[in-house]
């Protein structure tokens, strides 16, 4: 048996793709999406019945050594993947650093921000929703390219993606160490909530 | 000065930004590092970064995050000229920098940095010896696969010449880029230059004296008066005396 036929992912994540485009994305399998969407929702974000610290309303802090099944899978799918490339910065258990789970619920969204600041190799996000979005229900990760002439932004932002939640689990791997690559997550336009995992490889943050 | 400003598109896109050093400074540069002490390194034979033929300050193999003298004022400038760059990362902000020599024969092999965990390698050259690429000691460029730089497909993306007053600085966080300096064919060359690198995740003790860890043969290579000395012990006590006539 293949080590691919055991993977939760419906493809190997690629590092050439990630520091070449920016970002990978891959769809993690029915079983596992419904389990981290029932996890997530489990999860009480309720300030005053705390299982985990809050960062920010509606964000919890996973400290990295307390990532609890299914997300602990999803995060050592990604390690592994990843792992030809990221052995050649430190010993992978080194690399591991805190998540956070966030519960977008209406309004919530992200400005644009390039993540270089914290010294992580990649950052990945875990887009979790109990449905599918429509258009206008908004809720999108966005990752695009900044242009620089000499030491100065032109202003220009090319689109690289554009993706809402849906059933099936979305995981994006994007280049957190490059200055030209931000990343966003458009306003939260429905009462619907989606859920977002993320965590930083190889970063210094807390 | 530092001519224009760093290219940052370059640095992520092509893996480096290339500029010039010009002024009173390069020639003050120059007339320090001749006037260095030099050890040669050997590389242990298991690391995969292969070098031969290159020397070192024995300055450098003490403090190197502790510049001195006429280098304190390009550690400066070149800090002034990568802010742009250098203020979107956190962790150490401390350049560590190295004077270095490679003689005829001097090459290094296609690697990356990466597990140096700094933001950028740079390199200023000080070879006003050097006359064209057919002396040979050019830094290349490349883009490669991440995963296995070895079975991939590299892509050229710059040759640069060593030539005086040439300054470079190298993406090290993208394990796409890798670069390697082709043989310096030049008979009777001394490639000086100054390397360093910029903005470590989190810099080592340098107060631990790492000569024993670097295996140096402790051969002086100064043209004038090549010494060979045999124990380590020796290179420091050469060092510390050094380091006193010049009243550091």
């Amino acid at each position: 048996m293949s080590e691919h036929n055991t993977s939760i992912f419906s493809r190997s994540l690629s590092a050439e793709t990630i520091f070449k485009k920016g970002f990978d994305m891959v769809s993690i399998n029915e079983s596992i999406s419904g389990l981290a969407y029932r996890r997530a929702a489990s999860i009480a974000f309720d300030e005053s019945q705390p299982q985990y610290p809050f960062v920010a309303p509606g964000i919890v802090l996973i400290p990295k050594d307390s990532v609890s099944y299914p997300f602990n899978v999803i995060r050592k799918q990604i390690m592994s993947d990843l792992a030809k490339t990221l052995v050649q910065y430190d010993p992978l258990e080194t690399l591991e650093q805190d998540c956070t789970l966030t519960k977008a619920s209406f309004g919530y969204e992200e400005p644009w921000l390039s993540k270089t600041r914290d010294r992580s190799i990649v950052k990945f996000s875990v887009l979790i929703a109990q449905d599918d979005f429509s258009e206008d229900e908004g809720s999108r990760m966005e990752i695009a390219k900044l242009e620089y002439s000499g030491a100065n932004r032109t202003g220009n932002r090319q689109l690289l993606m554009s993706e809402q939640p849906e059933k099936i689990a979305k995981v994006i791997v994007h280049n957190s160490s490059s200055m030209l690559i931000e990343t966003a997550i458009s306003r939260v336009n429905t009462d619907k909530p989606f859920f977002l995992f993320t965590g930083s490889i190889g970063g210094t943050s807390k | 000065m530092i001519a224009g400003e760093i290219d940052i598109s370059s640095f992520f896109n092509s893996g480096y930004a290339a500029s010039k050093l010009t002024g009173p400074l390069l020639d003050e540069l120059y007339a320090e590092i001749k006037d260095e002490m030099w050890v040669d390194v050997t590389p242990r034979p298991n690391r995969p970064r292969k070098y031969v033929k290159r020397s070192f300050a024995a300055r450098s193999l003490m403090m190197p995050n502790e510049s001195r003298d006429v280098y304190v004022r390009f550690v400066d400038l070149l800090k002034e000229w990568l802010h742009p760059l250098m203020s979107n990362y956190d962790g150490s902000h401390e350049i560590v920098i190295s004077a270095t020599c490679g003689r005829q024969g001097y090459s290094m092999t296609l690697h990356n940095d990466v597990g140096d965990r700094c933001v950028l390698d740079f390199l200023l050259y000080l070879n006003p010896a050097y006359r064209d690429e057919n002396d040979g000691g050019i830094l290349e460029v490349y883009h490669c696969n991440p995963d296995n730089y070895k079975m991939g497909e590299k892509q050229l993306l710059a040759r640069i010449e060593p030539t005086y007053g040439n300054l470079v600085i190298m993406n090290n966080l993208d394990p796409s880029f890798h670069h390697m300096v082709t043989e310096v064919t030049q008979s009777d060359a001394y490639r000086y230059s100054l390397m360093g690198s910029y903005g470590m995740i989190s810099p080592p003790d340098w107060h631990v004296d790492i000569k024993d860890d670097v295996e140096n043969k402790g051969v002086f290579v100064n043209p004038e008066s090549p010494v060979t000395m045999e124990y380590t012990s020796d290179v420091v006590a050469a060092v510390n005396a050094y380091i006193t006539n010049k009243k550091i």
